[in-house]
């Protein structure tokens, strides 16, 4: 609120520019109101928040080099699951022999042009790349072929910073995969774009039939890289499309579920709560498409049963040493315990950790045989919200008073075990309308 | 204007087929629930809700109780509304809205929520002293009245309140009796209070001060010019969504611009309006009513897009989706409503509608 003095001095300033006999609408005054400038501190913080998605990508060489070979790319611990995946490691090299045929210059003017494009702009990406994938692909063969004279023993005579041996044979198949840069790009963009639609869209359907379609018809080591492509973006290829052959499908799910033993067999599975479940719903994803082929092969159900337990069982400890690591906002049960709320601050921790833990148990609920497993986990924590919701003194006689008293502490249930177990919490603490008919309307 | 009992403000037949389209359809209802975003809300006959999801037929409805994820917050929502005291009155955006704000204020969709409830709700109020405020002035400019120095007035202190009663007892006897009903300085004031609440979220015309459902036309017609912009080099993908949208805004922006012509004419004879009050009062509310249905939908719908610049091309995409569920009748752009589990940010977007709504109420 402005002081009143300064208020009235605005005011009559403005007044004396007005002509006389003429009553001008003064609006300062207006904007000097309350609420007028609480509006904007109520957008900003959520300016930006409610796209959830990352910014647009500008399109450099090396994003354009890539852009073929995005959805191939895989931690290096994968490596050995497929000679089709390329890890992740290997784009320090992969860029430097890619580029070893092209000039400083050319390599800059191609920089300049990519500034103004961005990498979700399709058409930007593919005139860049028809400058880039052709004679990238020539240098990766050219490179292949002079490091095959070297001697193997001697390494360090490949003038080529990060390189590993085992990074070898993969050049052929990404020089390949580059000469067919443009067919995978506008595919893989296409079933990007349909992503948002049902499943049972028949748009989405058409995408990625029509990718398979086209690798069905080129080399084989493109038709191969195209159906890890699709696995990899959650597309349904079974039953395999009429121009897809069922040896290929074959080998690009061995593939996969190779990865997915490797993934789940690390110790440590990305740094991040979101890395891990964002693996773990992938393997729920892909764990489902691969049963519909999987179903007369036991050795194959063996292998994704083995990974399932592996998924399960990292998924428990890390979500048990997540909330033993937060404490669950100590601060925040603290004061939930007291008379005052928490702190908005804390409060907004709270909820995110939450929401961290809880999508972590979903996806454990996903995999396991047995959902009470995720929950075995949570209940503690739930208890020690209930136990320090109780502890505040009763206020209001009206449930609106007392579910606003709770409400961080029902948020937070809603949040770790869903609307239901909230409903049930609120009606314990009598913070829930009694006549339940008016919440059930039919129509 | 005549005096007729029953007289609408409406002439123009383009404007029923677009605001009576969007009450048929029902109001936009501000759910957190992922899978019921776009639904809509209708009141029938009896008083019962029902809730219809865009793409949904009558045969796919099923009981709302069914939708074991829905969030605390519509929980709430549809219990408010089908309030023994609520299910009374009819359902509009404007009272899905103001439900709405009750249940943000319990803090039910989180703290930010909540206090830009309690925001809104304080500017929904300072908009009718503003309204007061310029009914007054301009009556007293039409009657070529003196008005009582103004200057030192702050609509948020009771002295502004005393200023109206004084002014208005100075309007009384130059209005004459109100349809001649024999009426004075008190009536006087009940009437331009009554009047102020209903004009608000439009205002007067000619007024520099924009209120709600001003600025959501100018931000209608921002967004429209965005759209057009952006259309040309947006994926073929996007183009049919794009051209549903945009068309749809330039019918409401057309239809607002119909009804807006004929109420700035009611108001731009002020001392008429209050005189013939109680047969006026009908056609200025229907065109209030009318434009509050128009913008159903719109001002969200330009968060969401406003809020998608700079990111990447599949956001995007999806974002357009949802802009059509909110703003088009069209179910060819549905998109997928996976339950909890099935969707890793499923618990995001629940974070996402109430940050939406917060900001777009």
């Amino acid at each position: 609120m402005i002081d009143d003095k300064l208020f009235h001095d605005e005011i009559e300033a403005s007044l004396r520019q007005a002509t006389g006999g003429q009553l001008a609408r003064i609006m300062m005054f207006v904007d000097r109101l309350p609420s007028r400038a609480k509006i904007d501190d109520v957008i900003a913080p959520v300016r930006g928040r409610l796209a959830l998605a990352r910014p647009a990508r500008t399109a450099t060489p090396a994003r354009v080099l890539t852009a073929p070979l995005e959805n191939l790319l895989a931690p290096p611990i994968c490596e050995s699951a497929s000679p089709f995946l390329a890890p992740r490691d290997i784009l320090t090299a992969f860029h430097a022999a890619a580029f070893s045929d092209f000039r400083p210059s050319m390599l800059k003017a191609l920089d300049d042009e990519g500034q103004s494009a961005s990498m979700d702009d399709t058409a930007a990406v593919i005139a860049l790349g028809r400058q880039i994938w052709p004679t990238a692909a020539a240098g990766l063969r050219r490179f292949a072929a002079k490091t095959a004279e070297t001697d193997a023993a001697a390494p360090n005579e490949i003038p080529i910073e990060a390189w590993r041996e085992s990074f070898r044979p993969r050049l052929a198949i990404l020089a390949e995969l580059l000469e067919h840069g443009e067919q995978l790009v506008v595919h893989q963009a296409e079933i990007c774009a349909t992503k948002a639609l049902a499943a049972d869209n028949p748009r989405r359907h058409g995408a990625v039939e029509a990718f398979l379609a086209w690798a069905a018809a080129s080399p084989a080591v493109v038709k191969r890289a195209a159906a890890a492509i699709a696995l990899r973006l959650d597309a349904p290829i079974f039953p395999a499309p009429p121009a897809f052959d069922a040896e290929t499908t074959a080998e690009a799910v061995n593939d996969l579920v190779g990865e997915m033993e490797l993934t789940f067999s690390a110790k440590n599975i990305g740094g991040y709560p979101a890395t891990l479940t964002d693996s773990l719903l992938k393997l729920a994803k892909r764990t489902a498409l691969i049963g519909v082929y999987a179903a007369n092969q036991p050795d194959l159900l063996g292998r994704l049963e083995n990974v399932r337990a592996a998924a399960v069982q990292l998924a428990t400890n890390r979500l048990s040493a997540l909330l033993n690591e937060r404490n669950f906002a100590e601060s925040f049960l603290a004061n939930a315990a007291g008379n005052g709320k928490a702190k908005q601050e804390d409060a907004a921790d709270a909820e995110s950790l939450a929401r961290t833990a809880a999508k972590i148990a979903d996806a454990i609920k996903q995999l396991h045989h047995d959902p009470a497993v995720a929950s075995a986990i949570l209940e503690p924590w739930i208890g020690k919200l209930r136990a320090a919701a109780q502890a505040r003194p009763i206020i209001g006689d009206d449930w609106r008073a007392r579910f606003s008293q709770h409400a961080d502490y029902l948020r937070l249930i809603e949040i770790l075990s869903g609307p239901e177990r909230a409903v049930g919490e609120a009606q314990l603490l009598d913070a829930w309308p009694s006549d339940d008919a008016r919440l059930s309307p039919v129509d | 204007m005549g005096g007729k009992a029953t007289e609408t403000m409406v002439d123009n037949g383009d404007f029923a087929s677009t605001a009576a389209e969007a009450e048929t359809l029902g109001a936009l209802a501000p759910f957190t629930t992922p899978m019921l975003f776009g639904a809509r809300l209708r009141r029938g006959a009896d008083g019962r809700l029902s809730l219809k999801t865009p793409g949904e037929t009558a045969a796919d409805s099923a009981p709302i109780g069914d939708f074991a994820d829905m969030t605390l917050h519509d929980r709430l929502l549809i219990g408010l509304l089908s309030d023994g005291d609520q299910s009374a009155r009819p359902l509009t955006p404007r009272s899905v809205a103001a439900a709405a704000m009750q249940v943000a204020a319990l803090g039910a969709s989180g703290r930010f929520a909540q206090h830009a409830a309690a925001v809104h709700l304080q500017h929904v109020e300072e908009d009718k002293h503003i309204a007061q405020f310029l009914l007054i002035v301009r009556l007293t400019e039409e009657l070529d009245l003196e008005c009582p120095d103004w200057r030192c007035l702050n609509p948020a202190e009771p002295a502004f309140h005393d200023w109206l009663i004084e002014t208005a007892a100075l309007i009384a006897p130059a209005l004459g009796d109100l349809n001649n009903q024999g009426g004075d300085e008190a009536d006087l004031t009940a009437v331009l209070e009554e009047i102020a609440a209903l004009i608000a979220p439009v205002g007067l015309p000619g007024e520099e001060y924009q209120p709600e459902i001003r600025r959501a036309l100018t931000i209608l017609t921002e967004l429209a010019d965005a759209l057009a912009n952006h259309a040309p080099t947006a994926p073929l993908a996007d183009a049919a969504v794009i051209v549903a949208i945009l068309t749809a805004a330039r019918r409401t922006l057309a239809a607002a611009q119909t009804i807006l012509t004929v109420y700035e004419t009611t108001l731009n004879n002020l001392a008429d309006l209050v005189r013939h009050w109680p047969i006026r009062r009908q056609a200025v509310g229907d065109a209030c009513a009318s434009l509050d249905w128009l913008m159903d939908g719109w001002v969200a719908a330009n968060r969401i897009w406003v809020d998608t610049s700079g990111v990447g091309a599949a956001a995007r995409s999806g974002a357009l989706r949802e802009m059509a569920l909110l703003t088009t009748a069209d179910a060819a752009h549905t998109v997928s409503r996976p339950k909890r589990g099935d969707d890793p940010i499923f618990l995001d977007k629940i974070y996402r509608n109430e940050l939406l709504r917060a900001s777009a109420p």
